[in-house]
């Protein structure tokens, strides 16, 4: 199986229809980590999904996956069979086991028939679910469902794992779980992660996307991040403290969320 | 531990647990073999009987199938995790893979509900043989339910799209068989009426061209929705991409169209399609070729009540299989003017028991030799009653079987002239003091022509 490891937008546009704008020159870069996605909903972290996950073809500029650029045919599987997706709300086959689900998954993404009986036992064994192996996907609870979709999508071990909103919905210990185990699988490959969740940063994300509105205003690692709301609390902090009391990730978002609205504003 | 091994050796080529699929051909085989009606005895099978089950039972076939087929689509929806629209392999393969199974497991469980009634069939039928052809097309047919049901949920995208396949499902199956067996046989759906051609009649026999229209029409209606699914599955059910989808089914609609407008229900008339009759003395009795078994039956029921109360003139019954037929073109039948009152035709001659159908021709017949129709036109209130009563009589006669009632009537004959008492010229309806047979042979003409009044059964 192709491997990559960097996935580049350049310069991205994508418009449903003629006047609504979901992605405008959107540009940033991937590498291995995790990259957390962030924005309200309406920001285009949907159809930069859609994009990344080559569902959507992008309407100008480029993706390169590794040296595979805008790919097509024969290209966009090889790039397909290193991609694995999580979407929120997923369908399993819930009346089959979880090791048929992982096996069809792994085979489905281009494992060969005698390796996905192995492949679907390795993602089942990360994603802790070894003692659920037999049991039917509608068998099992919200976290360990979140689990089977991960097992699911890692079980051919894609460079670029997308993930959206994966935590939603499921109890605080289950959710502790999850992230640990995303996290570990980002230490050797790509993990981008959607969510609105700014909590999701804490202790995982190692680079932070933005968008609002189709655009991306935020492009840079943690700790940049956080300083946007550090910088912003010497400005505004009384104002902040008292409207939202959250914490410094929190005041980074609003204040980037503040900065783009006013940036919007001021060009209309 | 060899189970192990066995199963890190074989590729995941069905990710559904056998159970549902299980379940799938169990509806499928036991809804075919209630709706093959394998029990019942009567009319006595014929391979054109067993066809026209075969085609009509689909209804469990199709719910079960399109269920299965819709569930299955759900690994092809957009938020799909085993096989998303982003998965590497081609769609194409996957889909046939996947869809393939539940189509062969459903045609398969089909023949199997109706195994009972063809080992029946094949058992007692003694005229034709099976037209495998127009099997061939049913069961294309019946395969193609779980790719109906994929293609359902594929354009819903719906938790509860299993459910909306299944509805879709028996609407599709139900909406031709009740828009065209109307009851005059004439068809709802087709065009040929208005143009005055000499079909459609709802009948039960396809001729070949019609068989191979049928199963050219399932086929071309199988792969386009086989392909209907590979395109939703590719553009991952995206809003805006529904019409290159559906375009696949443009060309199934248009062939539906033509076929159905031209030959209804897609069951034609044959053209070669014979009668057969029989003719006992002043009786003929005529049935479709296929039920010629029957025609003692017929003959024998007509006897039952013409012998002791029929009209002089020769008298021509419709059996099974010609409900609804012009006899002026019916090869088999000699092409003349029938008078009105020379034809009986039963008015449900198809019915479950070989009872229920001596029951019913004989109810037609005494209706007949009552004076009913002729009351029922021309007569007064009393007339209609006498008549009705008559019939009573006549049918409680017949029923209890003449030796029984003749011998009774000796014996209150007797005991009548005992007594001394004299009726002779009235009908005594509580205790009949004359044989019926020859009461009727007196009044027969009164009673044909409605004449008969309250006086005659005081």
């Amino acid at each position: 199986m192709r491997r990559f490891d960097s996935v580049r937008f350049e310069d991205v546009s994508y418009r449903y229809g003629r006047r609504r704008t979901a992605l405008d020159h959107v540009s940033f870069r991937l590498g291995i980590g995790m990259t957390v996605l962030l924005g309200p909903n309406g920001a285009g972290k949907s159809t930069l999904i859609g994009i990344l996950s080559t569902l959507l073809t992008p309407g100008s500029g480029t993706v390169s996956y590794g040296r595979i650029v805008n790919p097509k045919a024969s290209a966009m599987e090889t790039v397909r069979s290193s991609i694995g997706y999580l979407p929120q709300d997923f369908e399993a086959i819930e009346w089959s086991s979880v090791r048929r689900n992982v096996e069809y998954a792994a085979w489905a993404h281009g494992v060969p028939g005698r390796s996905c009986a192995q492949a679907a036992e390795t993602a089942i064994r990360d994603m802790g679910l070894t003692s659920q192996t037999d049991t039917r996907a509608r068998e099992l609870s919200g976290g360990m469902r979140q689990r089977l979709g991960l097992a699911c999508a890692i079980a051919h071990r894609p460079s670029l794992l997308i993930l959206d909103e994966p935590t939603v919905g499921i109890d605080p210990m289950q959710r502790v779980h999850v992230r640990e185990m995303i996290r570990r699988y980002a230490r050797r490959s790509m993990v981008i992660m959607s969510t609105h969740m700014v909590e999701e940063l804490h202790g995982s994300a190692s680079h932070v996307l933005v968008l609002n509105e189709g655009g991306l205003v935020f492009d840079g690692d943690l700790t940049s991040f956080a300083a946007i709301g550090n910088n912003g609390m010497t400005a505004h902090q009384t104002d902040r403290e008292d409207v939202f009391g959250g914490s410094e990730l929190e005041s980074s978002y609003i204040a980037l969320m503040r900065s783009s609205a006013r940036g919007q504003e001021s060009r209309r | 531990m060899n189970n192990v091994t066995d199963h890190r050796n074989r590729a995941p080529w069905f990710p559904l647990s056998t159970g549902p699929l299980v379940m799938m051909m169990l509806v499928t085989a036991c809804s075919a073999a209630v709706m093959s009606e394998f029990l019942i005895a009567w009319p006595p099978p014929t391979w054109v009987g067993w066809q026209a089950h075969f085609r009509d039972g689909q209804i469990g076939a199709a719910a079960a199938g399109s269920f299965m087929g819709a569930v299955i689509a759900r690994s092809f929806d957009v938020r799909s995790v085993i096989a998303p629209p982003c998965a590497s392999r081609p769609k194409a393969g996957a889909v046939i893979q996947l869809l393939g199974w539940p189509c062969l497991a459903n045609a398969f469980a089909y023949c199997l509900g109706m195994a009972p009634l063809t080992v029946i069939t094949a058992m007692h039928a003694s005229y034709g043989t099976p037209d495998m052809l127009a099997v061939s097309g049913t069961l294309v047919n019946v395969a193609a339910w779980p790719a109906f049901g994929a293609m359902v949920a594929m354009m819903v995208v719906h938790p509860l799209s299993a459910l909306f396949a299944l509805a879709a499902s028996e609407i599709v199956i139900m909406a031709p068989i009740v828009l065209s067996n109307t009851i005059p046989g004439f068809s709802a759906l087709s065009v040929a009426p208005i143009w005055q051609l000499d079909f459609p009649f709802v009948g039960e026999q396809a001729n070949p061209w019609v068989a191979v229209s049928r199963l050219t029409l399932f086929l071309v209606v199988f792969c386009c929705l086989i392909v209907v699914v590979v395109v939703r599955a590719s553009d991952g059910c995206r809003e805006g991409m529904h019409l290159r989808a559906y375009s696949w089914l443009a060309l199934p609609a248009a062939l539906s169209a033509i076929i159905v407008a031209f030959q209804p229900n897609i069951i034609a008339i044959d053209h070669r399609l014979s009668a057969v009759c029989a003719t006992e003395g002043r009786i003929t009795a005529c049935v479709a070729e296929s039920y010629r078994d029957t025609l003692p039956t017929h003959l024998g029921t007509a006897h039952d009540v013409y012998d002791a109360f029929g009209p002089l003139g020769p008298i021509t019954i419709i059996g099974m299989g010609l409900e609804g037929r012009d006899l002026k073109s019916m090869p088999g039948i000699e092409p003349r003017m029938l008078d009105a009152g020379e034809v009986i035709q039963p008015t449900n001659a198809i019915v479950e028991t070989k009872h229920a159908f001596e029951m019913d021709l004989r109810g037609s017949l005494i209706d007949y030799v009552s004076g009913g129709p002729a009351c029922d036109e021309y007569g007064s209130m009393f007339s209609r009653l006498s008549a009705f009563a008559l019939g009573e009589h006549i049918d409680e006669y017949l029923r209890l079987g003449k030796q029984r009632y003749m011998q009774s009537q000796t014996q209150e004959s007797r005991r009548t002239r005992d007594t001394g008492s004299d009726r002779s010229d009235s009908f005594d309806t509580d205790a009949d003091t004359y044989d019926l047979a020859a009461w009727y042979d007196a009044h027969r003409s009164d009673v044909l022509s409605c004449a008969l009044n309250e006086k005659d059964f005081s």
